[in-house]
């Protein structure tokens, strides 16, 4: 029996939650370990104001982040789900403008993917068919924007010689893809390797800037098999970052199968 | 080649035309609005090697270094992981304009993925750098083509432990931008 369209639609934002929620989560233990940091280790920087070097307002927002996304994936109500959404929105906000937590990309992920979670959670009451392609593109939209947000921020002399990512993650990275070149390749060779390595990089990013003008189905394959690409040649700590991402991918998947007539 | 680009143009109108058409048929202000935002995050995002403007608002942002901080926070919704040449050195001694020892036990020096000067304030380094000493000189470079902006900041124990960052100065280089 076909699904209603507010099924289908709550069923596709809560897929996109649980996202954001393994985003959140994947780190947890560092995140905690970091608090005990910052009491530690009371770092000022007046450029902040107070409310934004709090450690209290980054445990706030970062619980707040975490139980918005578990309330919206245990509950059908609209306007929980909205006003759940403007928590999740407003603590990610926070989060990305933290003295403490703005470098972390986790969280500008988080936040554009919780925007676009804010969005559709107000158009619960439309048909799925004349919602569905809008919110495949716009979830398309956003994740072009941040390849695009990595790509140009390389066209760069360092990204184009491989000099960055050589110091970055060949010379002394311990995982595995790194491990294996430098226990194969001469000093020279890993140069070569990282200039290639960087200029791939540049190129998949420069392609995924671009899913907005893709094939539905095309453009989610393509970064997801990016997104995961990222992280388990680099660093699986960096599934915090693209977990919430992939779950926007998802969304051009999604499209309700055709029934039999 | 010019096909494929005419081609490529009618498909991205097309694109946009049908999400406009479609917000406005279903009343999807939300929508308009997001892509409005959108559209402007990925302006300045593009503007970024032709504006000198934008790449020096850009590297301000890394260093922390805005005019102000509501000027830095609006920067915050670019997207921005593994932007530009990021190089940050770091000792435990108090040096002020001197110059960089070396030898000394705490210095060191690295590249960095992206706000090098997160590492005063970010998880296991900020641990790891004030363990012995509670305070020292961070100076954090960072490089997007033709510029390049320098600077040097001084972290100082206070009376109740804390530690309060100053920045001490920075200087912009201009580099040929394909060196």
């Amino acid at each position: 029996m076909p699904r209603s369209d507010a099924d289908e639609s709550l069923s596709l934002l809560k897929l996109v939650h649980v996202g954001i929620l393994i985003s959140l989560l994947w780190k947890v233990r560092f995140f905690w370990y970091f608090l005990g940091v910052h009491k530690e280790f009371p770092v000022v920087d007046p450029f902040f104001p107070e409310f934004f070097r709090s450690r209290i307002v980054l445990l706030v927002a970062y619980l707040l982040a975490v139980a918005a996304s578990v309330l919206i994936l245990s509950t059908s109500d609209k306007i929980r789900l909205r006003l759940s959404g403007c928590v999740s929105l407003a603590s990610l906000s926070i989060l990305c403008i933290h003295q403490s937590a703005y470098n972390d990309v986790t969280f500008v992920c988080c936040a554009w993917t919780s925007l676009w979670c804010l969005w559709f959670s107000t158009r619960l009451g439309e048909s799925y068919d004349s919602l569905y392609p809008r919110a495949a593109w716009l979830s398309h939209l956003v994740l072009s924007l941040i390849f695009l947000g990595g790509a140009i921020g390389k066209l760069t002399p360092g990204y184009l010689s491989g000099d960055v990512l050589f110091e970055i993650y060949f010379k002394d990275r311990d995982f595995w893809t790194y491990n294996l070149a430098r226990s194969s390749l001469s000093e020279e060779g890993l140069r070569t390797a990282a200039m290639w390595h960087s200029r791939i990089v540049l190129l998949s990013e420069f392609v995924c800037g671009f899913l907005w003008l893709m094939p539905r189905r095309i453009a989610s394959i393509v970064a997801i098999v990016v997104l995961c690409g990222i992280a388990l040649t680099n660093n699986v700590l960096l599934f915090s970052v693209v977990a919430c991402l992939i779950g926007l991918a998802l969304v051009g998947l999604h499209e309700r199968k055709k029934s039999a007539t | 080649m010019v096909e494929n680009s005419a081609n490529l143009y009618l498909v991205s109108m097309f694109r946009f035309t049908e999400f406009m058409t479609q917000s406005f048929k279903q009343r999807d202000w939300f929508a308009l609005l997001l892509l409005t935002f959108m559209l402007g995050v990925a302006a300045w995002i593009v503007s970024m090697p032709f504006s000198a403007t934008t790449r020096e608002h850009a590297i301000r942002r890394f260093h922390v270094a805005s005019p102000s901080f509501p000027v830095w926070a609006a920067m915050g919704p670019v997207p921005s992981m593994y932007n530009f040449e990021n190089r940050a050195q770091f000792t435990n001694e108090l040096i002020g304009d001197g110059p960089f020892n070396e030898e000394h036990k705490s210095w060191f020096s690295s590249q960095l993925n992206h706000f090098p000067a997160r590492i005063l304030t970010f998880g296991d380094s900020t641990a790891r750098y004030f363990r012995d000493q509670r305070q020292g000189t961070l100076e954090m470079s960072t490089r997007y083509r033709e510029a390049e902006l320098i600077s040097r900041l001084e972290i100082q124990e206070q009376p109740d432990g804390s530690m309060h960052i100053q920045r001490l100065e920075e200087n912009w280089v201009q580099h040929d931008a394909k060196k």
